[in-house]
C-alpha cells in the first residue's frame, strides 16, 4: 500500500467527523480500515480521545456558581437603580423643556418689561433672558454627562471585583 | 423534515425567544435558570480554553455579568450557547490583552504566521488534575498538547456538538477557517496520541 492511500484514509477519517463523506468514501474507508491495522489503530485512538473529551467531567464548583448568581443579582440591582435615576433625570428634562416652551412668551414679556424699567439696552436683557432660559437644560445636560461617566467607570471597575 | 424534528426546532426557537425576552428585561429568574442550565458547559469551555481553573472561574463570573449587561443584544435567532461562548471568548481575549498586551492575532492559527494562543498555566494543568484513570489521563495529556486555537474548535464540535456555522459565530471566523482548524486539531490529537504511545 502506498503512503497516498494511508494519507487519504486519514483525511477521510477526519472529513467524516468534520463535514461528512459520501457513501462511496465511507465504503472505501471501511474496507481500508479492515485491511490496515495502523490506520485502524489511529482511528480507534482518535475516536477514543474524542469520546473521552465528550464525557470528561469538568464541573463548576457550586460555591463559585452561588457567588456568580449573587454577583449577577447585585449587578442587576445596580443597573435597575441606575435606570430609575436615568429615567427620573430624563423626565425632569422633558418637563423642564415643556414648561420652558409654555412660559417662553410670558418670560420674554417679563424680561422686556424689566429691561425697559431698568433702562437696559435691548441686547443686554435679551442676553440675560437667553442665559436664564437655557440654564435648566444646561444643568441637566451636565448631570446626564456626569452620570454617563460614572456608569462607564462603574463598568470598567467591575471585572476585578470577584465575589467569593 | 419529520414531525419530531419540526417540533424540536420549534421548541428550541421558542426557548431562545423566551431567553431573549428574559434577558431584555433583565429578569433575575431567567438569569438564574440560565446559570443553572449552562454552568458546567460554560465552565468546561473556559477551563479547556484557558488551561487554568482559577482563570476559568474569574471568566465564568465575568461572563454572566456581561450576559446581564448585554442581554438586549441577544435576539433569540441563534442558539443561546453560541452567544454565551462568544461572550466568554471575547472576555478571555480582553483579559489577555490587559495582562500581556496580547491581541486578537494571538488566536490565529500557528500556520498563519503568529504564535498560537496558549495562555501560560500558573498551576498544574487542569487536564492533569482531572485525570482519574490512566487511559483517560493519557487522552487528557494528548488533548492538552493540542494548541488552544485547535482545541477550542474540537471542544465546540465534539463536546458541545455545535454546527460548523455556530462554531464560526463563536470564534468569529469563516466556516472554512473552522474546518481547517478542526482538521489540524484532529491531526494534532492523533500525533499527540502516537507520541504518548511511543
Amino acid at each position: 500500500m502506498t503512503q497516498d492511500v494511508h494519507a487519504r484514509a486519514r483525511h477521510l477519517m477526519d472529513a467524516a467527523r468534520v463535514e461528512g463523506i459520501s457513501a462511496a468514501e465511507q465504503a472505501w474507508l471501511r474496507q481500508h480500515l479492515e485491511d490496515c491495522s495502523d490506520c485502524s489503530r489511529a482511528e480507534a485512538g482518535t475516536r477514543h480521545a474524542l469520546e473521552t473529551l465528550r464525557w470528561m467531567a469538568v464541573n463548576a464548583d457550586p460555591g463559585m456558581v452561588r457567588a456568580t448568581r449573587l454577583q449577577v443579582r447585585m449587578r442587576a440591582q445596580e443597573l435597575d437603580e441606575a435606570r430609575s435615576r436615568s429615567l427620573l433625570l430624563w423626565a425632569s428634562g422633558v418637563l423642564t423643556t415643556v414648561v420652558g416652551m409654555v412660559t417662553l412668551p410670558l418670560l420674554w414679556s417679563g424680561f422686556a418689561w424689566l429691561g425697559e424699567k431698568l433702562s437696559l439696552p435691548n441686547g443686554v436683557w435679551q442676553f440675560v433672558f437667553v442665559g436664564a432660559w437655557f440654564l435648566p437644560a444646561m444643568v441637566i445636560a451636565v448631570l446626564l454627562g456626569q452620570r454617563s461617566r460614572w456608569a462607564r467607570q462603574a463598568g470598567h471597575a467591575l471585572p476585578p471585583r470577584r465575589v467569593k | 423534515m419529520s414531525l419530531a424534528a419540526y417540533y424540536a426546532v420549534t421548541w428550541m426557537q421558542d426557548e431562545a425567544t423566551e431567553i431573549a425576552r428574559g434577558l431584555r428585561h433583565r429578569d433575575p429568574e431567567v438569569l438564574d435558570r440560565l446559570i443553572e442550565q449552562y454552568q458546567h458547559r460554560l465552565f468546561r469551555y473556559l477551563v479547556y480554553l484557558t488551561g487554568n481553573r482559577t482563570a476559568a472561574e474569574d471568566l465564568f463570573q465575568e461572563t454572566w455579568v456581561r450576559v446581564l449587561e448585554r442581554g438586549r443584544q441577544y435576539d433569540g435567532k441563534s442558539k443561546f450557547e453560541t452567544w454565551l461562548f462568544a461572550i466568554a471568548r471575547h472576555l478571555l481575549i480582553d483579559s489577555l490583552r490587559r495582562k500581556s498586551a496580547a491581541s486578537l492575532d494571538a488566536l490565529r492559527d500557528p500556520e498563519e504566521g503568529t504564535a498560537p494562543f496558549e495562555p501560560a498555566a500558573e498551576e498544574p494543568s487542569a487536564y492533569e488534575a482531572l485525570a482519574g484513570r490512566e487511559q483517560e489521563a493519557r487522552v487528557q495529556v494528548a488533548i492538552a498538547q493540542v494548541p488552544a486555537v485547535y482545541r477550542e474548535v474540537l471542544m465546540l464540535r465534539f463536546q458541545e456538538d455545535l454546527k460548523l456555522e455556530e462554531i464560526a459565530d463563536v470564534v468569529d471566523a469563516p466556516v472554512s477557517t473552522v474546518k481547517s482548524r478542526l482538521y489540524r486539531g484532529l491531526e494534532a490529537i492523533r500525533q499527540a496520541l502516537q507520541g504518548g504511545r511511543a
